[in-house]
């Protein structure tokens, strides 16, 4: 059987089978393996919510609500899938039917959000809040789609072909929207912070031939 | 490497991109020479860094979770997660599709309808009253609503007789005289 090869060797669950394999089993009616799953993933799933707008509080429900929804629909899980991009097209649905029940987009701020790292030195912890503010503030600017992409797009495991597969387009299609997306976000989040972008010519978006 | 092939590596955001090792030193290099991409790169580093910044969820999370694994082993054990009809899909979509309405204009109107509970009362009312004046504001048959006449001659329409009716109570058949009084 797979071992998890996780990049964290401070994982509890390292010595564990990998993903793919417990989630195998969990189809299989282990239902007890979906809590290795949830401890490795609830982490990535619950930031995820967060950075797209969710409050802390909704976020966990979320989080809650997207492995309930993996055991509900583990028979849909095909055994030469990947676990993660599924875990996160199920998250996707998750967080879409969490805004239609909030019905309103998040505000841009929220008190809730924790203090930066207590290693770093007040007035360097106080900027760091700031500038995660300032990114807040630049995220929620961002139509969500655009939103979705760079935040996926910075999980490890999600390689271009599985955010393809996650948004239904080619890899070159995604590496275009993955640059547009970042680019409006780089100019939103100097905005936010009063800074202003490098006085050089805006990059082409790299050349994508049309793949399938 | 010139400063728009740097840049295009820098910004496409995807480790991927910048992983094989020929590219990297390629990099590198460009970035030993040339400070204003270093200054890009240092930029976009410490947006990347933001982004991956993981806030702890509490404790409570867990625990939360571990309840309803528990619920929902115990109420069809070993089959829970059976319960609900699968979509049965080849293609790897996971999870239910987004329902669509299928009312054309609903989208509009959701966009245009308030949020707020307050809002969305005030808005109502205010339709209704606009309503209720156009109505009223309205000349008969504006609408192309026939409205007969009480001392109109029946006509007939597509074999249809149409006829003014004349609403008059129905007598009792028996007058009581605890009602009378």
């Amino acid at each position: 059987m797979a071992v998890y090869t996780g990049k964290d060797p401070g994982n509890p669950h390292l010595a564990e089978p990998d993903d793919h394999s417990l989630m195998l089993a969990v189809r299989a009616g282990a239902t007890e393996r979906l809590a290795v799953l949830f401890a490795r993933h609830h982490m990535g799933l619950f930031n995820y919510f967060r950075k797209l707008g969710h409050t802390r509080s909704n976020s966990e429900d979320l989080v809650q609500e997207a492995f309930m929804r993996i055991l509900r629909y583990a028979g849909s899980y095909q055994p030469d899938a990947n676990f993660l991009p599924w875990l996160y097209g199920i998250a996707r649905n998750t967080a879409h039917e969490g805004w239609k029940t909030t019905r309103h987009d998040p505000e841009p701020f929220n008190d809730e959000t924790p203090a930066a790292p207590s290693d770093h030195e007040p007035a360097t912890a106080q900027a760091t809040r700031e500038l995660e503010r300032c990114l807040e503030h630049a995220l929620l600017r961002l139509p969500r789609d655009k939103r979705e992409l760079i935040l996926l797009s910075r999980v490890r495991e999600l390689s271009i072909a599985d955010l393809a597969l996650l948004f239904d387009c080619s890899p070159g299609a995604i590496k275009v929207r993955l640059h547009r997306s970042l680019e409006q976000l780089r100019i939103y989040f100097d905005q936010a912070t009063g800074t202003t972008t490098a006085p050089h010519e805006p990059v082409a978006p790299p050349h994508s031939p049309r793949q399938s | 490497m010139n400063c728009t092939q740097c840049r295009e590596i820098l910004s496409s955001g995807h480790p991927e991109e910048r992983a094989s090792p020929d590219t990297c030193s390629t990099l590198q290099a460009h970035l030993a020479q040339c400070p204003a991409c270093t200054h890009e790169a240092a930029q976009l580093e410490q947006l990347f860094a933001l982004l991956d910044y993981q806030e702890q969820p509490s404790p409570a999370l867990a625990a939360g979770f571990a309840v309803r694994l528990g619920q929902a082993g115990t109420a069809s054990p070993g089959t829970a997660y059976t319960a609900v009809p699968l979509e049965q899909t080849t293609a790897p979509r996971p999870g239910p599709a987004p329902i669509k309405s299928a009312a054309p204009f609903s989208g509009l109107f959701r966009m245009l309808w308030p949020t707020r509970p307050l809002g969305a009362f005030s808005y109502s009312t205010a339709l209704l009253c606009v309503g209720l004046l156009g109505g009223q504001l309205l000349p008969p048959g504006a609408l192309g609503v026939h409205t007969p006449n009480a001392n109109q001659e029946p006509a007939a329409t597509n074999g249809i007789l149409i006829c003014p009716v004349q609403y008059s109570p129905p007598a009792l058949p028996y007058s009581s005289p605890k009602l009378l009084s």
